[in-house]
């Protein structure tokens, strides 16, 4: 909200010590603040002291703004009142003219004043000033001086309007029921064009309230606190409207006591029954309003999202838990499944190399038979040969259970046996063992 | 609505004179007649044999039954006895010290059951009695049950008279809702900061009452409203004005019949009484009769006063007023030219030459108002009936309310300096913190950047006339001087910045926000709303 200075304010050109374009030069601080003792009276003194809590430069609530905004609205209200009363002087119908001053309570009084444009919205001043313009035009001694003895008929009934009007609590009473506004409320079906049909009414049956201002309807980009707070207010709403005007009159005029209270019971049933309809009536606009407003609708949407969010967002970490304990139990089974795998190759592994360290053993037992075991070139070998060489055999293969190592033992006395010393390295080799 | 069912009431309990108001089914300050049929209940309790007597009554017994009356009782609530205090009540119920230092009246009541009863009656008491008995009128009138009340006190009541009220109010079976300074309640009731009065402004409340002048200089800023600085004087009241007619009509008496009435307590006092009605009646019609049957020696007294007579005797009561005034506005570093409008209130703030006294000090633009209520001694009452409804109907909490709030407001206006020596003002001096305002400006012709520079600054102060020798010349200062209102000038410059816009014309506005929170820290944040383009300065504390 931004106040306009009472005069618009230009600012002066730069100096030449200005600082340089998009620079900003700082001087001094904020002289000390004085302490003072502020007077808890009044509208604003809530809002300040919530603002204090905040102490937040961009808080809505802020007394300044919130004082601009009552200021702005009723200066625009000013500005629309005296829009209105421009176009001076309504046209006085020949019928108008002809209204019969017995007949008051049915007069239009405001159209009587020529105000029926402001109507309610008229201030006092407005009501004093017509009526001063019209008691003018319309004086019987002016009447009279142009001719027209005893026509004072239409004066009369200004100066009824006018003691109607100008009195605070009669006025309020025949604003209750003025007849020219309508008292017709919109039904609660689907509209495209919800604001442009609940604003004005809503508008309308703020004239009634006794707390001012009051929240309007505003428009699809509202706050949801306003909204809120709107049809809160208008749940609560404390309306002055009363049905006095429409009391019937006792006939007789005198009439005796017994009568009057007669009658003054029948009115006050009247105007207890009246009032409760006015109630419901209300209740029924907000109703019919909240069923249909689009915001209402959206926030509603909104908080369905928001709980199904949170459901889904519940859901969708359950099924993830559950994948996750699936993936788990799987990997677990799988590295069960690969462990075995794992053992039967090693097994056939460990198969294979002592099936090879079996052959390698029989292939070196093969290589002493055929190598003569060891015995001198030629020679039969002896058993007292044979048994020294299986004895070291047997040695060679207890100390070797490598297949690999008996191939290279094979291979080594094989080249030793042709070279003819296979004896001197079997013996180095059982020796090495 | 909840609170709806409440009924709260305002109540100014003044040391002559108290009135009850609630703010009735049409939202209006209605004051509350009392059983007499009377506005305001004279603040006098008396006692005669077994009865005990409140108001008019009580205040009727002063002539012959002084000695049994109690009065001026608000003043003493929550005081320690001092023998000045007995001087000061002398003619009233004998004022002696009690066990614990505190007042006690007493009152030697010819009781027909017992000679010599004596009744000792504390300055608590005999606002509880009071109390007990507006609360009963009230009640009376409206037919509910009262819920709550807020009452008025002065400014310069102490903390300790301040919780004696409390402590009074509570033992009279009304509950107090919030206790409110009486320039507070007047300013509430005035509407200060609200409606046709939202503009800051200042004003000065001048409450002329029975014993004593209130001037306050009340500062509303964004509709929250603080007292800057207040005075009390004696010198200046219902009561002086009163002796100044007694005096005349004394003399004329003395001087028809040779008989001599000053020094005549009884008469004195037969003759003040009659003389408050002829002073109530100069304030609405030009002459005003005197009549006192048998005023001293068996003699009737009748005579009458006109307005002119009466402005001529008062004449030299008034200065010690204006004295005051000036004074206040002085203490609050502000000058007479700046206070917006002067509301008065207070029944002796009636007297017609008094307000065109008050209203001489100031310039023409200053409005002197007297139309809150239909009565001036009624504004502060329907005032703290405001304050009530707005309770009543949540939008005032009393619970923070009951506790006066230490602020800490500006010490001096701060604004941009719109050229070498002028100023436009942003915050006022003696806004409270946190504050946030903004302004929308215009650039100078054909200039494509915004200089923007950041003062405090003090208003001028008026020109001596004596340099406006040329008349036409003092004419068009007048009408500039209009247009422009109370024009203000740098004297410290705090921050500058200059906003460099790509393009710009006449229509061309740059906002500029100011933001000070309490920690003294300025924010000044210029924007240009159609290019977006915005610049920050922040002065630190």
């Amino acid at each position: 909200m931004t106040v306009d200075a009472p005069f618009e304010i230009t600012l002066c050109a730069a100096p030449a010590t200005a600082p340089a374009a998009g620079a900003t030069k700082v001087h001094g601080a904020i002289s000390a603040t004085q302490e003072r003792i502020l007077s808890p009276v009044g509208v604003y003194v809530q809002h300040y002291l919530r603002r204090l809590e905040s102490n937040d430069a961009d808080d809505q609530s802020d007394h300044l703004k919130v004082h601009a905004d009552h200021t702005a609205a009723e200066a625009a209200k000013a500005i629309s009142n005296l829009d209105l009363n421009e176009e001076e002087d309504e046209e006085e119908s020949e019928d108008l003219l002809m209204t019969d001053p017995k007949e008051w309570k049915q007069q239009d009084h405001y159209a009587v004043l020529g105000l029926s444009k402001l109507r309610y919205r008229a201030t006092l001043d407005d009501v004093i000033k017509s009526h001063r313009k019209k008691v003018l035009r319309h004086h019987p001694d002016k009447k009279a001086a142009q001719g027209h003895l005893n026509d004072d008929g239409f004066f009369k009934c200004i100066q009824k309007a006018f003691e109607i009007l100008s009195d605070f609590t009669k006025r309020r009473q025949w604003d209750s029921v003025d007849p020219a506004i309508l008292d017709d409320i919109p039904s609660g079906k689907k509209k495209a064009d919800f604001y442009e049909v609940f604003g004005p009414v809503f508008a309308r049956e703020a004239r009634f309230s006794s707390v001012q201002p009051v929240p309007e309807l505003g428009d699809e980009s509202t706050a949801r606190e306003e909204v809120e707070r709107f049809y809160e207010f208008w749940y609560s709403f404390d309306s002055w409207r009363s049905f006095e005007y429409l009391d019937k009159e006792d006939a007789t005029g005198g009439g005796n006591r017994d009568d009057k209270r007669y009658n003054d019971a029948k009115n006050r049933k009247e105007r207890a029954t009246r009032k409760k309809e006015d109630i419901q009536r209300l209740r029924t606009l907000v109703d019919n309003a909240l069923k249909v407003d689009p915001r209402i609708a959206r926030f509603k949407e909104e908080d369905k999202l928001k709980r199904n969010a949170k459901r889904n967002a519940q859901e969708e970490e359950a099924k993830r838990l559950a994948e996750e304990k699936k993936a788990a139990e799987e990997a677990a089974k799988k590295a069960v499944e690969n462990a075995s795998m794992m053992e039967e190759e090693h097994k056939k592994a460990r198969q294979q190399a002592h099936k090879q360290l079996k052959k390698e053993q029989r292939a070196l037992k093969l290589a002493f038979k055929s190598l003569n075991f060891f015995a001198p070139a030629g020679a039969t070998p002896s058993d007292a040969d044979i048994a020294v060489a299986t004895e070291k055999l047997d040695k060679i293969t207890a100390a070797k259970n490598d297949a690999d190592a008996l191939v290279a033992i094979r291979t080594e006395l094989e080249a030793a046996h042709a070279a003819g010393n296979g004896s001197a390295t079997l013996d180095d080799i059982v020796s090495k063992l | 609505m909840s609170t709806a069912a409440k009924t709260y009431i305002g109540l100014s309990l003044g040391n002559h004179n108290s009135v009850i108001a609630i703010i009735n089914k049409d939202h209006r300050a209605e004051v509350i007649a009392n059983e007499d049929g009377e506005h305001k209940t004279p603040t006098y309790i008396a006692f005669s044999g077994e009865e005990e007597y409140h108001g008019s009554q009580a205040k009727h017994q002063i002539v012959r039954n002084a000695q049994n009356t109690v009065a001026g009782f608000r003043d003493i609530l929550g005081k320690a006895y001092s023998a000045s205090m007995a001087e000061q009540h002398a003619g009233f119920a004998a004022i002696e010290a009690s066990a614990d230092g505190s007042a006690v009246f007493v009152i030697r009541a010819a009781s027909e059951s017992g000679e010599g009863a004596e009744l000792r009656l504390t300055a608590h008491d005999a606002t509880v009695r009071y109390l007990a008995r507006l609360r009963t009128t009230a009640e009376d009138y409206l037919g509910r049950k009262i819920d709550g009340a807020v009452l008025a006190v002065p400014v310069w009541f102490t903390e300790a008279q301040r919780t004696s009220i409390g402590a009074a109010c509570a033992d009279a079976g009304l509950p107090l809702l919030q206790l409110v300074t009486e320039p507070a309640a007047a300013a509430l009731q005035y509407g200060l900061g609200r409606g046709e009065n939202a503009a800051d402004s200042v004003a000065l409340v001048v409450d002329v009452g029975g014993t004593g002048s209130d001037v306050s200089l009340v500062a509303a800023t964004g509709g929250l409203v603080s007292v800057v600085s207040s005075a009390h004087t004696t010198a200046v009241s219902g009561e002086v004005i009163d002796d100044v007619l007694v005096r005349h009509f004394a003399a004329e008496f003395t001087r028809a019949n040779g008989v001599d009435v000053m020094g005549n307590p009884r008469a004195v006092r037969k003759l003040r009484q009659a003389v408050e009605g002829t002073k109530r009646t100069l304030s609405s019609a030009t002459t005003a009769p005197c009549a006192v049957e048998s005023l001293a020696e068996g003699i009737d007294f009748n005579s009458s006063v006109n307005r002119t007579r009466f402005d001529i005797l008062c004449a030299r009561t008034y200065a010690p007023l204006l004295e005051t005034i000036e004074k206040v506005v002085a203490d609050a570093g502000y000058q007479l030219s700046q206070v917006d409008q002067v509301l008065l209130c207070g029944g002796a703030a009636r007297v017609r030459r008094l307000q065109a006294r008050v209203a001489s000090l100031f310039p023409e633009t200053t409005a002197v108002r007297d139309d809150a209520a239909e009565e001036l001694d009624e504004v502060i009452a329907a005032g703290c009936a405001e304050q009530a409804a707005l309770i009543a109907q949540g939008v005032a909490d009393p619970a923070v309310a009951v506790a006066d709030l230490k602020v800490d407001v500006l010490a001096h206006a701060v604004g941009l300096q719109i050229d070498a020596d002028g100023l436009a003002l942003v915050l006022r001096k003696d806004t409270p913190l946190p504050a946030s305002r903004s302004v929308r400006v215009a650039l100078p012709k054909g200039e494509t950047r915004a200089y923007i520079a950041v003062s405090e600054g003090e208003p001028v102060p008026p020109k001596p006339e004596s340099e406006n020798d040329d008349e036409e010349a003092e004419e068009e200062e007048e009408v500039e001087e209009e247009e422009a209102g109370p024009t203000y000038r740098p004297t410290r410059l705090l921050a500058e910045m200059v906003l460099e816009l790509d393009a710009a014309d006449e229509n061309t506005r740059v906002e500029v926000s100011f933001f000070v929170g309490t920690d003294r820290k300025l924010t000044v944040t210029a924007v240009e709303p159609v290019s977006g383009k915005t610049m920050t300065a922040v002065i630190p504390q």
